[in-house]
């Protein structure tokens, strides 16, 4: 209890709540950018949080998460392109209600789902995280190991398709990993020579080239295309006949969205995108979805947030990041010497509960900004490309060069940028490398830990409860695609076969 | 000019991911005598890890008094085991998926990747505030704004910025060049 009225207590003091404000300002306006995601200005302001406290540095990335998820909502409405991918679902109503007119309807209904969203998951996070790790409190390098493989596993789990590449892809980002020197061995690996590269790939330099260097080419290409921009009159508070109208799509998506959350990997846009179309499989008013639903922008909006604090839930209780963007966040704790896990609930409650927080703060502070000062934030929109992505481009490698001081760092950075473009070219999302590349380190050390343990006895791994039943999760995650497919397939085959008689 | 178009939802969760989208779009069934654009990229993966293997032999070898567990090599030959193996299966399973429309490279991509080349060079010689005009000026022209004295006064602004927020402000070094380190 002590613990958390610490953690809230920096709520009082009047540098926390700046820096608050100003990540969430941040959020917001980056979150409006088209192409500019949360992870994208996490990584690159995450330099920035190396001069701060590690409470004030993670309340900052923490608030940029929570604002950017509701500011990629203001262009989704507004003009038909999302500025963070969590958002993609609400533009599919926001957009036909702004063209009716009722913009700021929609994003009244936008603000206020979020907030909603969010809160809820902060406080599931308050109440779940410590439960987490309590239960982890006791995990060695096997559970550990398995924990790792059933996070990297679980981007198989969206969509057939797509499933494979991803394993693919975080597969890669493992590879990445072992760039650098072998701890156990003292032997350089794929360093090539290259001095600057024995410590490993940095995360920043990666995730900057990613996420900001190929969105910037992609950019390029889309020069041409011009959005049509809808004017947003004034603000406008839902009704009660619409928060009647709207309670259960909010309730429900809440929930999905906070647990989708928490699974490893799953992230703010797997949520708004299942919470959207469960919010129209049960909502009486099925025929508006598509043509201005005010529930289909709730139910999204509301899971996008909730996804925000469930996300947190294993990065700050295993150290397993719940998204890209948290898996920024957990570098942020590590450059700041903060080690995420189960001990950290013992050993530096006090941050952690700060870190809750600022998050409640945040989603508390971006109501406020989002009802009045909307219109001011559309208006980001209107900055041309032409500026912005230089802009972007700069910032880029500052943010690349900051943390080493090294220009290899920038070269890797636009390495990755190209590799990236490819990437999402050939229909490979370069996410999942952001979550190989965090936890492979943890792969590959917890396996050769475990080997030792187990005198290099690999079925020594099944004497283990937890890592069997990880494994079992493991593996039904991975085939869980071709399992619905086939579940599907053979329901369909059995439906025309009665048919027929 | 073109406005932009969104899939549904229901579509595009089929084809999402993390926290990240892709550049393809997709068509119902294999379009013929064409090879899927999956069974060249697993192929191609398939290559680009056998050559990494190969790196994988030119390791230093391990003094035989530390030689105990797994070898240097072994972890991320196990990885790139994994990665040939789902190669193989994004390749097998092509058929059964439907065929990406991959549109072909703007001019401009090419022309903005040849620009990023250009920011690095002006920043190997004239450090972060080289790399502030060529970006600024530089990629701003060349995506169509024609409005210099604008684009001037933001390189300018954004290297002024940039030196009294990072490296007076937050005391962080910024990348200084050639001339600079010459000059000094």
């Amino acid at each position: 209890m002590d613990a958390f009225l610490a953690g809230m207590a920096i709520l009082a003091d009047p540098y926390m709540v700046g820096i608050i404000l100003a990540g969430t300002v941040l959020g917001v306006i980056v979150g409006a950018l088209p192409g500019l995601s949360g992870s994208t200005t996490a990584a690159l302001l995450l330099p920035i949080t190396i001069t701060m406290s590690p409470v004030a540095g993670i309340a900052f990335l923490g608030a940029i998460y929570c604002a950017a998820n509701f500011g990629g909502s203001i262009t989704a409405i507004l003009i038909n392109t999302p500025g963070d991918p969590s958002a993609s679902a609400t533009a599919y109503d926001g957009y036909p209600m702004a063209r009716r007119g009722e913009a700021g309807r929609a994003l009244g209904m936008s603000t206020i789902a979020s907030a909603i969203g969010g809160i809820f998951s902060v406080f599931v996070l308050i109440v779940a995280a410590p439960l987490l790790a309590k239960a982890a409190y006791s995990f060695g390098p096997p559970e550990y190991f398995a924990l790792a493989i059933f996070g990297l596993s679980m981007l198989a789990a969206v969509g057939s398709s797509t499933g494979i590449k991803n394993l693919m892809v975080g597969a890669f980002g493992v590879l990445l990993a072992t760039i650098g020197l072998d701890l156990m061995t003292g032997v350089d690996r794929f360093t090539f020579g290259v001095p600057e590269l024995s410590e490993g790939l940095g995360l920043v330099p990666v995730l900057t080239g990613l996420f900001a260097i190929s969105e910037l080419l992609v950019q390029a290409g889309r020069l041409q295309i011009i959005p049509e921009r809808l004017g947003l009159n004034a603000m406008k508070l839902p009704s009660m006949a619409d928060y009647r109208k709207c309670a259960k799509a909010i309730g429900l998506s809440s929930v999905l969205g906070t647990f989708i959350g928490i699974l490893p990997a799953l992230g703010a846009t797997t949520a708004a995108l299942i919470s959207y179309n469960e919010t129209r499989r049960w909502s009486k008013y099925k025929d508006e979805f598509g043509k201005g639903s005010i529930e289909g922008i709730a139910g999204p909006e509301a899971a996008n947030n909730a996804a925000v604090g469930g996300s947190m839930v294993p990065t700050l209780a295993l150290g397993i990041p719940g998204s890209a963007t948290t898996a920024i966040i957990l570098a942020g704790l590590i450059v700041q010497g903060v080690r995420p896990g189960p001990h950290l609930f013992n050993e530096q409650p006090a941050l952690l509960y700060a870190v809750f927080a600022s998050m409640l703060a945040s989603n508390l502070m971006y109501v406020v900004l989002g009802l009045f000062a909307a219109k001011l934030f559309a208006r980001i929109t209107l900055i041309p490309d032409a500026i912005l992505w230089p802009g972007v481009l700069v910032f880029a490698i500052v943010g690349a060069y900051g943390p080493n001081q090294s220009l290899v760092d920038v070269w890797v950075m636009l390495g990755f940028g190209v590799i990236g473009y490819v990437m999402r070219r050939y229909g490979f999302s370069p996410a999942p490398l952001v979550m190989g590349l965090v936890l492979g380190t943890m792969v590959e050390e917890t396996l050769k830990q475990s080997l030792l343990i187990f005198d290099h006895n690999w079925l020594l791994f099944f004497t283990r409860p937890i890592v069997v039943a990880l494994f079992v999760v493991t593996a039904l995650s991975v085939c869980a695609p071709w399992l619905a497919r086939a579940i599907r397939g053979a329901t369909k085959s059995a439906r025309l076969r009665a048919a027929e008689k | 000019m073109t406005t932009r178009q969104l899939p549904s939802p229901t579509t595009t969760l089929a084809a999402s991911t993390t926290e990240g989208g892709d550049e393809t779009s997709t068509t119902a069934g294999p379009a013929p005598g064409r090879v899927h654009p999956d069974i060249v990229t697993g192929l191609v993966i398939i290559a680009l890890c056998l050559a990494v293997w190969g790196v994988t032999l030119a390791f230093d070898d391990v003094p035989a008094a530390i030689s105990t567990g797994m070898g240097p090599e072994t972890f991320p030959r196990l990885v790139l085991g994994v990665i040939i193996a789902l190669s193989c299966w994004l390749a097998l399973t092509a058929s059964n998926r439907c065929r990406p429309e991959i549109e072909a490279v703007h001019p401009m991509i090419y022309a903005t990747a040849a620009a990023l080349g250009g920011v690095m060079a002006a920043m190997a010689v004239f450090g972060i505030h080289g790399a502030v005009v060529a970006s600024v000026i530089g990629i701003g022209r060349l995506w169509g704004e024609r409005r210099l004295p604008l684009l001037a006064t933001i390189a300018v602004g954004m290297s002024l910025s940039l030196h009294f927020a990072f490296v007076r402000g937050f005391g962080i070094g910024l990348p200084r060049g050639l001339l600079q380190t010459w000059l000094s």
